[in-house]
């Protein structure tokens, strides 16, 4: 059974079709890089698939764990261990990151049956986290995101991911806005958490993220669907080609 | 309305008969306030309906435990307890007031003995009626009691004509006061209604911590229905050169009193007011603070903030007048309403011709959790000079979609990623005045007032 099963996904927002019929399995322990043009329909799915309320599926079923994904609300879907990494990590004036995530990791805990964490435990284990991708005890203290860089703010999220040790992952354009020491920090922080139990789903626009992280899979969407899917030398073919040729491919298959 | 004036007994002097007996004449000659006048239309109807009420009983006439019953003594008595000591813990002078009226037995013993060194606590009606043989006092409270208010407002009006105690607090001349005054107020809440005054005279080059609480319990009252009381507090401040204040109002009673309250401070050359009011408690609130900054380069920052619920209504009104050149100001106040909560803010600032330099800005921001909670604005600048920076501005808005969806994201339920939102909106008014153990116990009350639940953030409790 896969960790996630999208089976003919078709989504709107807002009445436009953003999603034209998608299949996607991503198993436990494998990391899938999903690449496409702007446009494509890579952030809707990610977004979907963290349960946001402004995607509508019209057609099609995801399914994580053999469970109905679109029938779980998006704080039960994070409970049950989906993340999302964003694309743009929202500004939270007056809540610490230190105090929310203490919150967040033990609602999921509490979700488990386990035991909810005291300060001290959790201090301990956030310290451990930190360093995974360099960043300073400071920032518990700080409210979350707020007036953070872009590198800091995607530092931040991947420590959160590793706080709350997720079964499905997903980095939307992590790799945006990043200079190559962020970026470094957030591939081996990536990479640290490759584990057999869980699943990966790599969204971005560029290769270069993928020099850090390789993937087991690379899939290529455009308009709404995916058109081609390779290894690790498929994220490098479409960075030396761009995406024409793929839309040509696509456009004489479905012809 | 059959108002009661909150006498001490005894011999007075003849310009205190002469100030409330004024006081009493111009509120019959003006009425109360209706809701035809434009800074109490929402307010008014409420307000006089409270004030109507002829059954209830002046606080004065009886001693402290007749008034409250035997129930409410000991419910006073037990949180008195708990405040002495924490009072006595943190070192500061506590003077503990039932239904307006000083508790010898539950203030600090610091409380109407000599200054020793910091500020001097004395109840108002004891300095009053000593004051023929006290002539420093006497003095003193003839010049200022009364001095610092304005008489047009009705609520000053009405408690300069009936109040019968509260406190006189005195801040010698260069005191960095170690040990902070602080002011408790009980309301039994049996249909009472109180009139406490405050004076303080922060001397030249004083500093001083004053903190006010407005607390009370919910009682049943003797017929059986809800307990109710009205609270209408008047304090005056007179900051000489270059003192420095920093002033707590909590307004914590339960949820049928009304409170109608009045801050009135003059700060002179060089002097530094701040002003924190948190309002958790009361059915109808509204509190009025003036700040008159009437020396050079006189300062304020004042910071408000209401957690409105059920069917409750907070009023903040503000005015501050920039007299002379080089003053500042900064005004944040916030309210957090849910239910059929409303709040509503009146904020006036002054620019004077001649207050060149002045600096003034104004803030304030509402955040609705429900679709039945309102909340008005209404800031009023009025600028009679070229040389100056003002700005304001106002808010009014839900919990941000975008927020919520990154804290549900990461497994937290709707209920406690609201209340997490708006305990950090509200939190935001706390800042900027308070700080230390006293703004950690204001942080803790109000995360507990807006803590997720088993009601729910949209219906949070009021407790006492």
């Amino acid at each position: 059974m896969s960790l996630l099963s999208v089976k003919d996904l078709h989504v709107s927002v807002a009445g436009n079709r953003i999603l034209n019929g998608l299949e996607l399995e991503l198993e436990a322990g494998q990391v899938h890089a999903l690449m496409g043009p702007n446009g494509s329909g890579k952030s809707t799915l990610a977004l979907l698939l963290a349960g946001h309320p402004a995607y509508k599926v019209e057609k099609g079923s995801v399914s994580y764990q053999g469970r109905d994904l679109l029938d779980m609300a998006a704080d039960e879907r994070a409970r049950e261990g989906v993340f999302l990494s964003f694309q743009y990590p929202v500004e939270i004036p007056g809540v610490s990151t230190g105090y929310f995530l203490k919150a967040a990791v033990n609602a999921g805990r509490r979700h488990r049956g386990e035991d909810e964490l005291d300060a001290m435990d959790f201090l301990d284990i956030a310290r451990e986290q930190l360093k995974l991708v360099g960043m300073d005890e400071a920032f518990l203290h700080r409210s979350l995101n707020e007036g953070f860089s872009g590198g800091e703010k995607k530092r931040c999220e991947i420590f959160q991911m590793a706080m709350l040790e997720p079964r499905l992952a997903i980095l939307d354009e992590t790799d945006s806005g990043l200079d190559v020491d962020a970026l470094k920090a957030v591939g081996s922080g990536v990479n640290a958490l490759r584990t057999p139990e869980r699943g990966m789903l790599i969204i971005t626009h560029y290769q270069r993220l993928l020099d850090y992280i390789v993937p087991d899979r690379t899939h290529v969407i455009m308009g709404g669907r995916i058109v081609r899917s390779g290894d690790a030398e498929l994220a490098r073919e479409v960075e030396q080609r761009g995406y024409g040729w793929l839309e040509e491919a696509a456009a004489a298959s479905a012809a | 309305m059959q108002l009661w004036r909150d006498g001490r007994g005894g011999s007075e002097p003849a310009w205190l008969e002469k100030l409330q007996r004024t006081s009493m004449a111009d509120l019959r000659v003006d009425g109360f306030p209706g809701v035809h006048d434009e800074d109490w239309k929402y307010t008014a109807s409420v307000a006089t309906r409270a004030l109507d009420e002829h059954d209830w009983q002046p606080a004065r006439m009886l001693a402290a435990g007749e008034a409250a019953g035997k129930a409410a003594a000991e419910a006073a008595a037990d949180f008195a307890a708990g405040f002495a000591r924490a009072a006595h813990e943190r070192g500061a002078d506590l003077a503990f007031f039932v239904d307006g009226r000083l508790s010898a037995e539950l203030s600090s013993s610091s409380v109407g003995g000599g200054a020793g060194g910091g500020a001097q606590v004395i109840g108002l009606a004891a300095a009053l009626a000593d004051s023929p043989a006290n002539g420093e006092h006497a003095a003193l409270l003839e010049r200022h009691l009364g001095g610092v208010a304005d008489h047009q407002s009705a609520i000053t009006q009405l408690n300069t004509g009936l109040f019968g105690d509260g406190a006189l607090v005195l801040v010698p001349d260069g005191c960095a006061c170690e040990r902070a005054v602080e002011l408790v107020f009980f309301s039994t809440g049996n249909e009472v209604v109180a009139h406490p005054r405050v004076l303080v005279v922060a001397g030249a080059g004083s500093s001083l911590d004053l903190t006010e609480r407005y607390v009370g319990v919910e009682a049943e009252s003797e017929n059986g229905g809800r307990s109710r009381a009205v609270t209408n507090p008047v304090t005056e401040l007179l900051l000489e050169r270059d003192a420095r204040m920093t002033h707590l109002r909590l307004q914590d009673e339960s949820k049928e009193v009304v409170h109608l309250g009045r801050i009135e401070a003059r700060v002179q050359q060089g002097a530094e007011y701040n002003s924190q009011v948190l309002v958790t408690g009361g059915r109808l609130v509204r509190i009025e603070i003036r700040v008159r900054l009437e020396g050079r380069g006189a300062r304020t920052v004042l910071r408000g903030l209401s957690l409105v619920n059920g069917r409750r209504f907070a009023d903040f009104h503000t005015l501050v007048d920039h007299v002379e050149p080089g003053g500042s100001s900064n005004q944040l106040y916030r309210s957090v309403l849910a239910g059929n909560g409303r709040s509503v803010f009146t904020g006036r600032v002054v620019v004077h011709e001649g207050a060149s330099g002045s600096n003034a800005g104004q803030r304030n921001d509402a955040l609705l959790l429900s679709d039945g909670a309102h909340a008005s604005s209404r800031p009023q600048l009025e600028i009679y000079n070229d040389d100056v920076s003002c700005t304001h501005g106002a808010t009014t808005g839900q919990l941000d979609e975008r927020s919520l969806f990154y804290l549900r994201q990461r497994g937290l339920s709707v209920d406690e990623a609201s209340s997490l939102l708006a305990r950090a909106f509200a939190t935001e008014a706390l800042q900027g005045v308070l700080k230390g153990e006293l703004l950690d116990e204001l942080e803790k009350l109000v995360a507990g007032r807006l803590a997720a639940g088993s009601t729910g953030v949209n219906s949070y409790e009021v407790s006492s």
